[in-house]
C-alpha cells in the first residue's frame, strides 16, 4: 500500500473509532442516567484539579498557557477575516 | 430518556430538563457566567463543544462559548461589571478597570473577535464570549432551547439540529463525534427534516449520522 493511502486508511479507521465511541456514550447516558454524570463529572473534577496543582508550581506555565490561548485566537481571527 | 419523573433528560414544552446530581466544573462556568448575563438582561445562547459535554459527552474543552446580543460599548461595560461579582476575570483586559474594559471592546468585541473570560483564576476551561454577528449567530439566539440543570441553574443552548450540522460543517474527529453524540442521544426528538435543511445550507453530508459505520 502506498504511504498515502496507508494514511488514508489510518484516518478512516480513527474515525470509525470516535464515531462507535461516540454512540457508545450516547447509550451509557441514556442506560446508566446519573450514575454515568457522577462518574464524568467526577473525573472533570479530578482532571481540573490536577490541571490547578500544575499551574500553581509552574507559574512559567501558566503564562505560557495564556500565551498560546491569545496566540490561537489571533490565527483564528485573521483566518476569519481573510 | 425523555418525559418520565425519573429520566435523566426530559423534554417538556420546549424546554430540557437535565436530572442530574453531580456538577462538573464546566457546568459552575456555564451557570454562572449565564446568571451574570442574565442579571443584565442579555440574551445569549451557549454553542460548540460545550453543548455535547453538558449531555455527558466523556471529553474536556478548553472554552464554553457564549454568543451574546450586545450592541454598545456601555452594555460590554454592564457584562463585566455583572461578570466580576460572580468570579470572573477578563483575559485580555483588567476586569476592575472601566478604561481597560473599553480598549477590549474596541480592539476585540466591536471588530468581531471573541474574548475570554477566566472563572476564579481557572484558565481552561474559560468562557469565550463574542456578539451575535452573523445570522447564524441571530437564528441560534433567537431558537434557542432552555436548559433546567437540576437544582443548579438554567442555561440556554443552540437548536440540537444546527447544533449537529455545524459540528459536522467544522468536521475535525472532536467534532464528527460530538455530531454523532447529539444525534444518538436525542434521536428521538431531532427535527430530520430541520436537520436536513441545516446539512445543505451549510453544505455537508450528514449521512454518517444514519448509516453504520461499515461503508466508511
Amino acid at each position: 500500500m502506498a504511504l498515502k493511502e496507508e494514511i488514508e486508511e489510518a484516518r478512516r479507521r480513527n474515525i470509525v473509532d470516535v464515531i462507535r465511541h461516540a454512540r457508545w456514550e450516547a447509550e451509557m447516558v441514556k442506560k446508566m442516567g446519573d450514575k454515568w454524570f457522577e462518574a464524568r463529572d467526577e473525573w472533570l473534577r479530578k482532571a481540573l484539579e490536577a490541571d490547578l496543582e500544575l499551574l500553581e508550581k509552574s507559574p512559567q506555565i501558566k503564562r505560557a498557557l495564556i500565551k498560546a490561548l491569545e496566540t490561537r485566537d489571533k490565527i483564528q481571527q485573521r483566518k476569519r477575516a481573510s | 430518556m425523555e418525559s418520565e419523573g425519573s429520566s435523566i433528560i426530559e423534554f417538556r414544552r420546549g424546554v430540557i430538563y437535565l436530572n442530574k446530581h453531580s456538577f462538573a466544573p464546566e457546568d459552575e462556568i456555564a451557570v454562572s457566567f449565564a446568571k451574570a448575563l442574565e442579571e443584565g438582561g442579555f440574551k445569549y445562547v451557549i454553542v460548540a463543544g460545550y453543548v455535547a459535554i453538558l449531555f455527558g459527552r466523556g471529553r474536556r474543552s478548553d472554552d464554553i462559548d457564549f454568543i451574546v446580543n450586545i450592541q454598545s460599548e456601555e452594555e460590554f461595560l454592564g457584562i463585566c461589571r455583572s461578570a466580576k461579582t460572580y468570579g470572573f476575570n477578563l483575559m485580555q483586559g483588567n476586569i476592575e478597570n472601566p478604561e481597560s474594559v473599553r480598549r477590549v471592546y474596541e480592539e476585540y468585541i466591536a471588530r468581531g473577535y471573541s474574548v475570554r473570560f477566566m472563572y476564579r483564576g481557572i484558565i481552561l476551561p474559560n468562557v469565550e464570549f463574542r456578539a451575535a454577528i452573523t445570522s447564524l449567530d441571530e437564528y441560534s439566539i433567537e431558537k434557542r432551547i432552555p436548559v433546567y440543570i437540576k437544582s443548579k441553574g438554567k442555561i440556554y443552548i443552540s437548536p440540537l439540529e444546527l447544533q449537529i450540522a455545524y459540528k459536522l460543517k467544522l468536521g475535525s474527529e472532536k467534532d464528527v463525534g460530538d455530531a454523532v453524540f447529539l444525534y444518538e442521544l436525542f434521536s428521538d426528538r431531532i427535527d430530520r427534516k430541520e436537520l436536513d435543511k441545516w446539512c445543505t445550507e451549510l453544505g455537508v453530508d450528514c449521512s454518517v449520522l444514519r448509516r453504520g459505520v461499515e461503508w466508511l
